[in-house]
């Protein structure tokens, strides 16, 4: 009962006008920093922090929440138009969103990608309401030996996306595990390929990699073509034709749903590695796989859908266990404690009002946002009819810009050059991006947790066998990396 | 094609609108640039300072900076910029500091004394911990020894496993504070451990949940969620008292058992050959910061420990935890 009186009171606050302003004023900063690429949602939160120290908690909480929470649609919207994003978590979106703009349904790809942050957001906001601590006792049971095997099922998933052509596909995938292992071996402290570079020693930053491969890449592509970003000069989709486009796929949705919300749940992955694995993942279960990366709209659902899903299956571990789920989240968690809101087990009971302020506000962020998408998007659309001379220069500037604002080195600059020119080889001679994308992510966290779990078990290997989850997961792996295969067989010995 | 080409011109109106206010932004800029050089020779502070902060924003340490840097730029009267250089494990932000002028206009939130002097001994950096200016301590977190309730319930008990086979303890990278600690308690209470590597406190503690650990060394602010509500227990803390923030957990001492204090003692610290009058008058305000009402309400509300500690017996603390990681250099080798 008494909890059922904290629960309206911290809805009747959430729709006070000074909670709604600041929802609103969160929601369209997010939008802002997620467009510019390498300014994330953290880096937005951080620097509004000062602002809000005076603030009602509550009210504070709800314009960091909504930043947090928004910034990973406005990146969708770069990725989608002009295949730069906005963050890490936006790149799996750009393999068929942009295509799809290419094709002139931009507005339509903004469209499905408006009606994911609806619904990933307010099925996320369920869970997180009314199940936070159930699903949080769940990821608690992710040791390190759990997350290595997550790791490896992630990774499994590669086969899948390399069909066509398995050996430059792997090598791409060996290449970014190569990658990952440039830094800091965190476990022994030992740097490793490094030659004394500082700026180097917690590995290649994922952003300007990212930036490099897609943006930069395509920037040399666009500028040798001439013409503009769009094929056609009639852009097709009217208002609606997006979500009507999303609900032709429910089982694309129902999993992409599913991924989206346990990895948010794990304090190990984020949003980055869901919505690859979301991708993937609807690449494996088409009929189709071929269309992929050639503007399909599961493309743009699946990677999308998950990402907002994993966004608020984030706060979970965030809010019930005070155990950040993401760096964004870290930076949450801090802001949080700044305002005196510990977070925990308790913080329902201790700070309820406050935290369902801040809950309630999210799930209306995800309404603001889904109206200004989908009346926005048949605006937004018309930067792919802009001339190539004058978009080019303008995405190289914001690329750099934003490889440079990641981390304030100038050599992430560098970086994302490099890989500006290995994205434009990779592509131009048929090796996948998304595998080398994959690797870089997943690397590191199969490599640290293998590290800790053997030393829990004193180098013994049947850790990895030891509980229920690590078989289930093992078992998941191993099909997921024959299942492409085994279906070839299967359709090529069928009679016709 | 030649649809998009009509879309620029029509752009076109806006974008001299905008072109014009750019340019008159930076001609304003350039002008307020002209007025700055020190030719008011007013005494230090009379510009901005920039602290650099050697971790990622959210953490313990930024929250503690934040609070003291508003209460801290009102007494000196110049504005604070907090410089947030995560990474590496602190050597850029360190050695950024390290090098930069000793004109006072450089500081560094000196987080971890221990780290600082793992790197220095592991890696090739440019500073040296010792030679840094201490200025002002403003905090010794306690650390301590958390276990789940529902395997360990007391001292005793996690003892007794403890004879039988050896303890998973998790504890925040190779060369750390907890790391330290983590020694320092299994060595005194003579039992077998196997030290394990997290990311950080909260990487850790989510595995003590799930039960993958059998303890983790921590500091007290990091598990302060988990333990409040129950899931997880602290046994005991490391500092000599009781520590005024925790006052609810028992230190090792009360328990019987002499673990040697082992100090996280976050402050102010300048480049080399800072001078001493810059140090006195930093000094001075940070004391004063210490005992401002509203600091110790926003401390005690945000579970920030004030143990104020004035530069030259700042400076002992420093040595004290760079000889500790002598001794036991060794023992932290291994892995």
């Amino acid at each position: 009962m008494e909890q059922f009186h904290l629960i309206l009171s911290g809805i009747t606050f959430a729709f006070t006008w000074n909670n709604i302003l600041a929802m609103i004023a969160g929601t369209t900063i997010g939008v802002i920093f997620g467009v510019l690429p390498g300014i994330g949602g953290s880096a937005a939160m951080a620097l509004l922090l000062p602002m809000t120290l005076g603030w009602n908690p509550a009210t504070a909480l709800t314009m960091m929440g909504t930043i947090f929470l928004s910034s990973s649609f406005g990146g969708s919207i770069t990725s989608i138009l002009i295949n730069t994003p906005g963050d890490t978590s936006n790149a799996a979106t750009m393999m068929d969103g942009y295509p799809m703009t290419q094709q002139g349904r931009g507005a339509e790809a903004i469209g499905i990608s408006s009606t994911c942050v609806l619904v990933g957001g307010g099925v996320g906001w369920m869970l997180l309401s009314f199940s936070a601590p159930l699903i949080a006792s769940f990821a608690a049971r992710f040791g390190p030996a759990e997350n290595t095997v997550l790791a490896i099922l992630a990774l499994s998933i590669i086969s899948a996306l390399v069909m066509s052509s398995p050996i430059k596909g792997l090598m791409s995938a060996a290449m970014g595990l190569f990658i990952s292992s440039i830094g800091f071996d965190s476990i022994t402290g030992f740097p490793r390929y490094v030659r004394g570079v500082f700026s180097l020693y917690e590995g290649i930053p994922f952003m300007p990699a990212v930036i490099g491969m897609f943006a930069l890449s395509q920037v040399i592509t666009l500028g040798m073509e001439g013409g503009a970003i769009s094929t056609v000069t009639e852009l097709k989709g009217k208002l609606t034709t997006g979500i009507k486009i999303f609900f032709q796929y429910p089982g694309t949705i129902f999993r992409s749903l599913l991924i989206g919300i346990i990895v948010g749940a794990l304090p190990a992955a984020g949003r980055t590695t869901s919505s690859f694995m979301a991708y993937a993942d609807a690449v494996r279960a088409s009929k189709n796989p071929e269309t992929f990366g050639k503007g399909n709209p599961q493309g743009v659902l699946a990677p999308e859908l998950a990402n907002n899903s994993c966004a608020m299956g984030d706060f979970i571990p965030t809010l019930a266990l005070g155990i950040p789920g993401s760096a964004g989240c870290a930076v949450f968690l801090g802001i949080m404690l700044l305002h005196g809101v510990v977070p925990g087990p308790r913080a329902f009971v201790d700070n309820g009002q406050t935290l369902y302020t801040l809950l309630t506000s999210l799930f209306l962020s995800t309404i603001v946002l889904f109206i200004f998408g989908i009346t926005g998007s048949k605006y937004f659309a018309r930067i792919s009819l802009i001339q190539n001379e004058i978009i080019v220069p303008l995405i190289l500037i914001f690329s750099l810009l934003g490889a440079f604002a990641f981390r304030n080195y100038f050599i992430d600059v560098i970086i994302c050059c490099l890989f500006g020119f290995l994205g434009y080889f990779m592509i131009q001679h048929g090796y996948g991006t998304i595998p080398l994308l994959l690797g870089m992510v997943l690397g590191d966290m199969a490599e640290k947790n293998f590290h800790r779990a053997l030393i829990m078990s004193d180098g013994h290997y049947d850790i990895f066998w030891s509980s229920w989850i690590t078989r289930i997961l093992l078992a998941l792996s191993i099909l997921s990396i024959v299942w492409p295969y085994a279906k070839l067989v299967y359709r090529k010995s069928k009679p016709r | 094609m030649r649809k998009g080409r009509g879309l620029t011109e029509g752009l076109g109106g806006i974008g001299r609108e905008i072109l014009r206010y750019s340019l008159a932004g930076i001609i304003v800029l350039g002008l307020l640039s002209f007025g700055s050089p020190g030719h008011t020779q007013k005494k230090y502070p009379n510009r901005p300072i920039t602290i650099v902060l050697p971790v990622p924003p959210g953490g313990t340490a930024d929250i503690q900076t934040r609070g003291i840097v508003s209460y801290l730029q009102n007494i000196l009267g110049v504005p604070l910029a907090v410089e947030s250089v995560p990474g590496a494990s602190g050597i850029i932000a360190y050695t950024r500091a390290f090098l930069s002028k000793p004109d006072g206009y450089t500081l560094l939130f000196f987080d971890s004394i221990l780290r600082a002097c793992t790197n220095e001994r592991l890696q090739k950096v440019e500073y040296k911990t010792l030679r840094f200016t201490p200025i002002f301590a403003v905090s010794d977190q306690p650390l301590c020894w958390v276990v789940n309730p529902q395997v360990y319930q007391s001292l005793p008990q996690f003892l007794e496993a403890a004879r039988s086979k050896p303890m998973n303890i998790g504890m925040s990278g190779k060369g750390s504070t907890s790391h330290l600690y983590a020694l320092l308690v299994t060595e005194s209470l003579k039992f077998k451990a196997r030290y394990v590597p997290f990311g950080g406190g909260a990487e850790s503690l989510n595995s003590l949940v799930g039960k993958h650990l059998d303890a983790v060394s921590v500091s007290v602010g990091s598990s302060y969620g988990l333990v409040s509500s129950g899931t997880l227990k602290i046994l005991f803390v490391s500092s000599e008292k009781r520590s005024t923030v925790y006052p609810e957990f028992p230190t090792s001492k009360e328990l019987g058992y002499a673990i040697p204090h082992i100090p996280f003692v976050n402050g102010f610290a300048g480049p080399p050959g800072l001078p001493k009058e810059i140090v006195k008058i930093l000094e001075e305000a940070l004391s004063k910061v210490m005992v401002t009402p509203e600091y110790q309400a926003w401390a005690k509300k945000t579970k920030v420990d004030v143990t104020p500690l004035k530069g030259e017996d700042y400076k002992k603390v420093i040595e004290q935890g760079y000889n500790l990681l002598e001794k036991y250099q060794n023992l932290l080798q291994e892995m």
